[in-house]
């Protein structure tokens, strides 16, 4: 994998004058405690450290290294439940934000629309990074943004894998209902009444 | 005597709320509503941590903690972080809203699909009997059970009454104005606290020129303000000024830090800690 790009999916659009801006939530891989036997090590030129992980977060960027793209609900599934076999790994997701018009013009005419997929260049991923944890300031990240404009691409692919593997967790949450038979909610019958009388919003 | 209590945990930005309900006879159960933390700034974990471990009790060694976590609604400022919460403390059940469009949130029901942390796990909506929290009522107010809101996710959120004796609290997700025309004529009218829906914007508190929870929340209500003055400009100004000009006392977790409302079902308190 030569160039290194961050996957991220739209999941609020903003375009008031106040903060025209998109968040968009990105994939890490963090660990919360030291597991049994779990010795890494570091690479400093040519120097291995050996060290034990306290804990760390790291950004998912592709599901394996011979693979570049998160192009099935199948390799999405298979790359979150490897990570997680691990008890002391989770997969978390965490924000950034990107100019609703750099979106626009990068997607396609809809953009950007919730679920939509976008591959970010590592350099714009950084830049948006600091820019969410306040150490640039929110008009030099625009004009880099403007800069970086070619570090931007929609990925329809992933943007299609990951609706669908979305969906199979709902699917999968059917299927499997109740999960403890003695916690399910009961319906009261007056306001299922009162509900069924309503249209969808 | 009963006490119920909720914290709105200042997180920066976005909502995370602690609900801690002592009955009269045994123990005191937790529930908590939404998390946002990130990678390297866990804010609602490490408030989380520090509180349980000053429990009495040894409340961590419990399986599972919460007698339920719920997602208000699928947007990242509300869900960030739980997992890992549930992973260290684990939840009876964990409800969330029915949504076509899950998003990042999806990987919340996998997790809940396949870990026995979460010992069970729902939709929830209006027309479910949701059991009580030691001796709290929950009803849940929105959404009804077959309106999905197919556009903004906000107005997808969990709408939550919690009733001790004569005092109700009112929660609210990021529900905007258009909600709010539907079910304000449902707010209780021994409603004492009401989160602020949505952060204080705008667009949840004015609908069409008129205040709609505003016009059924009773006057001298308790208002908190889980904040997102960054990057959202929330609470608007508008809205405080709304506030102030009808008299009604108000919090902001930007100001105030970590709020707290407290009642025995007939006396509340409102603590701050700034």
């Amino acid at each position: 994998m030569d160039e290194v790009t961050v996957p991220v999916l739209v999941d609020s659009v903003k375009t008031g004058e106040d903060f025209p801006f998109t968040r968009c939530v990105y994939y890490t891989m963090e660990v919360q405690e030291p597991g049994e036997g779990d010795v890494w090590t570091a690479g400093f030129d040519s120097l291995g450290v050996p060290y034990v992980l306290l804990g760390s977060a790291a950004v998912l960027r592709a599901p394996r290294a011979d693979h570049d793209l998160f192009d099935s609900p199948q390799l999405i599934e298979e790359t979150f439940e490897r990570i997680e076999q691990s008890e002391q790994f989770l997969v978390e997701s965490n924000d950034l934000w990107v100019p609703t018009s750099r979106l626009s013009a990068a997607g396609a005419p809809d953009s950007p629309a919730r679920g939509q997929v976008f591959r970010l260049g590592w350099e714009l991923f950084m830049r948006a990074y600091q820019h969410r944890h306040g150490t640039i300031a929110q008009d030099r990240f625009v004009e880099l943004c403007q800069a970086l404009e070619s570090q931007l691409r929609p990925s329809r692919v992933e943007a299609e894998a990951f609706a669908d593997w979305s969906q199979r967790q709902i699917d999968t949450a059917r299927e499997q209902y109740p999960k403890a038979p003695g916690l399910a909610l009961a319906w009261q019958e007056d306001d299922l009444a009162d509900s069924s009388e309503e249209g969808e919003s | 005597m009963s006490e119920l209590k909720v914290t709105l945990i200042d997180v920066g930005w976005g909502d995370s709320i602690l609900v801690e309900s002592t009955p009269s006879h045994g123990d005191k159960r937790y529930a908590l509503i939404d998390s946002n933390d990130e990678e390297n700034e866990r804010t609602s974990f490490t408030f989380l941590k520090r509180f349980f471990d000053r429990e009495p009790g040894n409340v961590v060694s419990r399986p599972r903690l919460f007698d339920f976590v719920i997602l208000s609604h699928s947007h990242s400022d509300h869900g960030k972080g739980l997992k890992r919460i549930m992973s260290r403390y684990g939840t009876r059940r964990f409800w969330y809203p029915k949504s076509t469009s899950l998003g990042s949130q999806a990987d919340l029901v996998r997790y809940a699909n396949r870990s026995s942390k979460v010992e069970h796990h729902e939709a929830i909506n209006r027309g479910k009997n949701l059991p009580d929290l030691g001796d709290a009522e929950l009803s849940v107010l929105w959404p009804p059970y077959n309106v999905i809101d197919h556009h903004n996710e906000n107005n997808n959120s969990i709408v939550l009454t919690i009733a001790v004796g004569n005092v109700s609290f009112m929660l609210t997700g990021d529900a905007e104005g258009p909600v709010w025309d539907r079910i304000a004529d449902r707010i209780p009218p021994d409603t004492a606290f009401f989160k602020v829906p949505h952060h204080g914007s705008s667009d949840a508190t004015f609908h069409q020129g008129d205040t709609p929870w505003i016009d059924h929340c009773p006057a001298g209500a308790h208002l908190a303000i889980s904040c997102h003055v960054k990057p959202h400009n929330h609470p608007h100004g508008s809205v405080i000024q709304e506030f102030a000009d009808q008299g009604y006392p108000y919090y902001r977790t930007d100001r105030h830090y970590h709020v707290t409302c407290v009642t025995d079902g007939t006396d509340v308190r409102v603590l701050y800690y700034h």
